[in-house]
């Protein structure tokens, strides 16, 4: 490899590692960790699925795991739309025709607070746009602890924001935290913010939900090496909370799908 | 790359291969100059290609594909010889004829071992088929010339010529272990062990597989088994006479009784004797062992009978005749050890199977194998009964179980109740309650273990993944930025709309392709690329769905504008209904909007697109494929999976019609194609 190739090599990989200049003054996170931990861990859950793909008529089935938000308390899910179905022909821009390889998940179970059983979840609805689906908990509790995404709060270039995730069951499925930064913002052809840090939903400092964060596809799909002009890529995007809580408002009216 | 490597991956890389053989015993008149002719008309008659639906396990689900051979028909009742791995995994099986006429056939028999079995025609009338034998005695010289038929690659009715490179070939390396070169190519292939292979270069390729090797006296002399994948021109074939032995058993018997001793031998190759055999290797625990019989000792007589094995093709006929021994009857050898003769009797044990059939068992979603003592002893295990677990199904009940099973478990008992085969686990399950859970102990890795496991059938169903609708517009359009709109002396940048969809809302509003669409509501489109059109789209996404909103456009190069009242966007691919029907194997689908936009059809284009078939399937047979649009079923219109499986109830209620008639659009042509009722039986039980 050339010095050329290297370096644009270092700059592509270093451009999807997070930046920690932030904007913001917080020196100690510790706080902050403590709130999100005890009032939005719980709603941070993991969902098993299975993804088929069904190629000459012979179907190809792999175990896959998703991290998942309760948004109600009687068991609405929020997750990565990818989780449920991926059309491999908008990777490379083509519109739904059904001539593309599209997967489909099915079987997916959630894993609630501290339980460990996986109960079974059935779709709703997807947003392919948003990129996010939404399940509901099969004979959830009424009680669950959620994250209420009308009680939000407000994202802008500069901000530093917290993700929750939790840890596969290898390493003990416990909440982990990392802080992001919102480098920008974009309005064509949608409202919305470059970010650098996890995919999963963004808390404030205040714990208040501001965004989904997520890989955004069409990016990586149209990234090219950028030569030794070094234009940096941005590969993940936040979408602000406000179309989410539309959007899931409108999922949480509609019925689960059920199979034949 | 050694020597020693080159020839393991010599042999490794020989394939097993499919053909067709017939012979004749009689020497056939032979007019000088056109020996091959007539060695041809002597047996091809009698050369037929076979047709195998197979049934195989992939993630613990039955997959069925079609694969071919060769065979030759060998009585006037319609048997037809071949080799077992044409058969293989065979759950639907037809002959054709040279004359082209096809025939159902049922298996007779099976004899992994030798890599042969037999076929036999079905036919609606008693009928007497013309036949060939196998030569009766192999005499063959390498120079001779042979003639491989059957159906390579399944081109039927074809034949090659060669000539014989080795008479008598055991595929054993200079280098190699002669015992061990069997165990590399796996429990069910064909190893030569009970027969030397005839090697020949008449030119062979799959599809060959149980073909006839034809001499020029018009003799069956082999039947064509193995070549090379890649190029080269050896091909090796089963001795008439073996092959005709094996195959008069199964006819007879149905299968091939033969015995073990517990010991294995090898030549004398490599020591100073010049008499008997070596015995290569013992048994732990088996009789052999318990009377005193070790690797290393020399065998010299069995039951009186002395014979030498100096070299490792001497072998396959003393193990032979140690196999053919009665079965559970006595058996005197006189071996040596250390220059000390000692006799030994021992008994002729039945063989047990090396492993067992594989079958699915869908409500755990697993595919499983009944443990076979030889598989317990290859794994060192206590007990014999059991289930081993070769395939899972990913989110399947097995898969989902707590904990999980995994491929290699052996599964021993339901409840506590021993399961010995599958029969008996089907038992147990159906017993239960649906969706009760059931407690099922298996071993791994030496671990006794237990998992809760719940039972689940009808595991295939297709449940459609539908989006939010958001508002729609009816059109494609493509993005002029500013400066291309000056470039061009156009009077504003805008979407220009490059394709309306029927009856969609753009065009109910009076757009036409071409027109720049500038604004809605009064709110400017200016797009900030001339590639992504999604600022058009995402505009439109985020008004509400019924919306009506005003749009100024420019139409050669003077202002228009429209009411555009919006509409719910079409289903996408991924929220239409889809039907896994099992009895065709196909994976059917509704026809939804991006459907019809991409094959240009109209807007009441009906059909039901096939999302893919099994090869091996009903649908498959009737070679219908994925991308299909099936519009008709015997001329009853279908307009979606579930009427499509009505069309088909109807179409089998009517009796004396073996073909249904399915009419296909494919690409630019409207096609027919025929669903043979008969191929519905091979997926009756699933």
């Amino acid at each position: 490899m050339n010095c050329k190739r290297l370096a644009a090599v270092v700059l592509a990989i270093s451009s999807l590692l997070p930046v920690f200049s932030a904007a913001e003054e917080i020196e100690d996170y510790r706080p902050i960790y403590k709130q999100l931990l005890s009032e939005r861990a719980p709603a941070v859950v993991t969902v098993k699925f299975v993804i088929s793909v069904t190629s000459s008529g012979n179907e190809q089935r792999v175990e896959d795991r998703a991290q998942a938000i309760v948004v109600s308390a009687d068991g609405l899910l929020l997750v990565p739309d990818r989780a449920v179905s991926f059309d491999f022909g908008q990777m490379s821009g083509q519109r739904p025709t059904g001539a593309s390889m599209v997967t489909k998940s099915s079987e997916f179970r959630v894993r609630l607070g501290d339980s460990d059983d996986w109960q079974p979840a059935d779709l709703v609805t997807r947003d392919a746009e948003l990129g996010l689906a939404w399940l509901r908990v099969r004979n959830s509790p009424k009680d669950l602890v959620f994250v209420d995404l009308a009680n939000a709060g407000k994202v802008e270039p500069g901000l530093v924001f917290h993700t929750l995730l939790r840890s596969g069951d290898d390493w003990g499925a416990v909440p982990v935290w990392r802080p992001g930064l919102v480098l920008g913002e974009m309005h064509t052809p949608r409202h919305l913010f470059l970010v650098d840090g996890l995919p999963g939903l963004a808390f404030d400092s205040e714990a208040r939900p501001v965004g989904f964060v997520d890989i955004n596809l069409d990016v990586v799909k149209n990234a090219r090496p950028s030569g030794m002009g070094l234009d940096p890529g941005f590969n993940l995007q936040l979408t602000p909370i406000d179309r989410i809580a539309r959007a899931t408002a409108q999922a949480a009216k509609l019925p689960v799908v059920v199979g034949k | 790359m050694n020597v020693r490597r080159n020839t393991t991956l010599l042999i490794s890389m020989l394939c097993l291969l499919m053909a067709d053989v017939a012979a004749a015993d009689a020497a056939v008149a032979i007019e000088p100059g056109n020996r091959i002719a007539a060695a041809r008309d002597a047996v091809q008659p009698m050369v037929v290609s076979i047709l195998t639906v197979r049934e195989d396990f992939r993630q613990g689900a039955p997959v069925l594909s079609v694969s071919s051979g060769s065979g030759t028909v060998i009585s006037a009742q319609g048997h037809v010889a071949t080799n077992a791995h044409v058969t293989e995994n065979g759950k639907s099986f037809r002959v054709i004829f040279a004359d082209g006429r096809e025939l159902p056939a049922t298996l007779v028999g099976v004899d992994k071992l030798s890599d042969l079995a037999v076929l036999m025609a079905v036919t609606e009338q008693p009928e007497t088929f013309a036949f060939a034998s196998f030569a009766g005695t192999l005499d063959l010289l390498a120079g001779d010339t042979v003639l491989a038929m059957g159906a390579p690659w399944g081109l039927s009715n074809s034949m090659s010529a060669g000539v014989v490179n080795n008479p008598r070939r055991l595929l054993v390396s200079l280098f190699d272990d002669e015992a061990d070169y069997e165990d590399r190519l796996g429990d069910d292939q064909p190893t030569g062990r009970y027969y030397a292979w005839i090697q020949h270069d008449a030119s062979i390729a799959p599809g060959n597989s149980g073909g006839p090797l034809v001499d020029l006296r018009g003799r069956v002399v082999g039947v064509n088994t193995r070549g090379m994948i890649f190029g080269g021109d050896l091909a090796f074939a089963i001795p008439g006479p073996d092959a005709g032995r094996v195959v008069r058993t199964l006819i007879e018997q149905g299968s091939v009784r033969r015995v073990q001793l517990g010991f294995r031998l090898r030549s004398l190759k490599g020591t100073d004797f010049d008499r008997g055999v070596l015995v290569n290797a013992v048994e732990r625990g088996s009789d052999a062992e318990k009377a005193g019989l070790r690797a290393g000792d020399r065998l010299l007589t069995l039951n009186g009978n002395a014979f030498n094995a100096l070299q490792p093709v001497d072998v396959p006929l003393l193990q032979r005749l140690v196999a053919e021994l009665p079965v559970d009857g006595k058996v005197k050898l006189l071996v040596e050890r250390e220059g000390k003769q000692r006799d030994l009797v021992l008994t002729a044990k039945a063989q047990p199977p090396s492993r067992g059939d594989d079958s699915a068992f869908a409500p755990f979603g697993i595919s499983l194998t009944e443990l076979t003592p030889t598989m317990s002893r290859r794994r060192n295990l206590d007990e014999q009964a059991g289930l081993l677990v070769t395939g899972i199904r990913p989110g399947g009940p097995a898969a989902i179980a707590r904990p999980a099973l995994r491929e290699g478990d052996i599964i021993r008992r339901i409840n506590g109740k021993s399961i010995s085969g599958i029969d008996a686990l089907q038992a147990n399950v159906l017993a239960g309650k649906d969706d009760e859970a059931l407690q099922v102990e298996f071993e791994r890795e030496g671990e006794q273990q237990l998992a809760l496991l719940k039972p689940r059938s009808g595991d295939l169903e297709r449940v459609p993944l539908p989006e939010l609708t958001k508002a729609w517009a009816g059109a494609e359009v493509q993005p002029i930025t500013t400066s291309l709109a000056r470039e061009l002396s156009w009077p504003s940048a805008g979407y220009r709309i490059t394709r309306l969809y029927d009856d969609g809302p753009l065009q109910r509003a009076g757009a036409r392709v071409g027109d720049l669409l500038t604004s809605i509501d009064a709110v400017a489109l200016k797009p900030n690329n001339e590639t992504s059109d999604s600022g058009f789209h995402e505009r439109i996404r985020g008004l509400d769905q019924s919306a009506e909103v005003a749009v100024a456009a420019m139409r050669d190069g003077k202002p228009v504008s429209f009411s555009l009242k919006l509409a719910p966007s079409p289903t996408n691919t991924a929220g239409l209904k889809t039907l896994a029907v099992s009895r065709l194997r196909a994976e059917l689908r509704e026809m939804g909007f991006y459907d019809r936009v991409a094959r240009r059809l109209p807007a009441n284009q009906t059909g039901v697109l096939i999302d893919g078939v099994e090869a091996g399937g009903p649908a498959g047979l009737a070679h219908l494929q994925g991308g299909d649009l099936l519009v008709s079923l015997e001329r009853e219109r279908v307009t979606d999976p579930q009427s499509l499986s009505q069309a088909l109830d109807r179409a089998l209620a009517h009796d004396g019609k073996r073909l249904i008639a399915l009419e296909v659009m494919r690409g630019s042509e409207t096609r027919i194609f025929y669903l043979d009722r008969t191929w519905l039986e091979i997926t009756k039980k699933d």
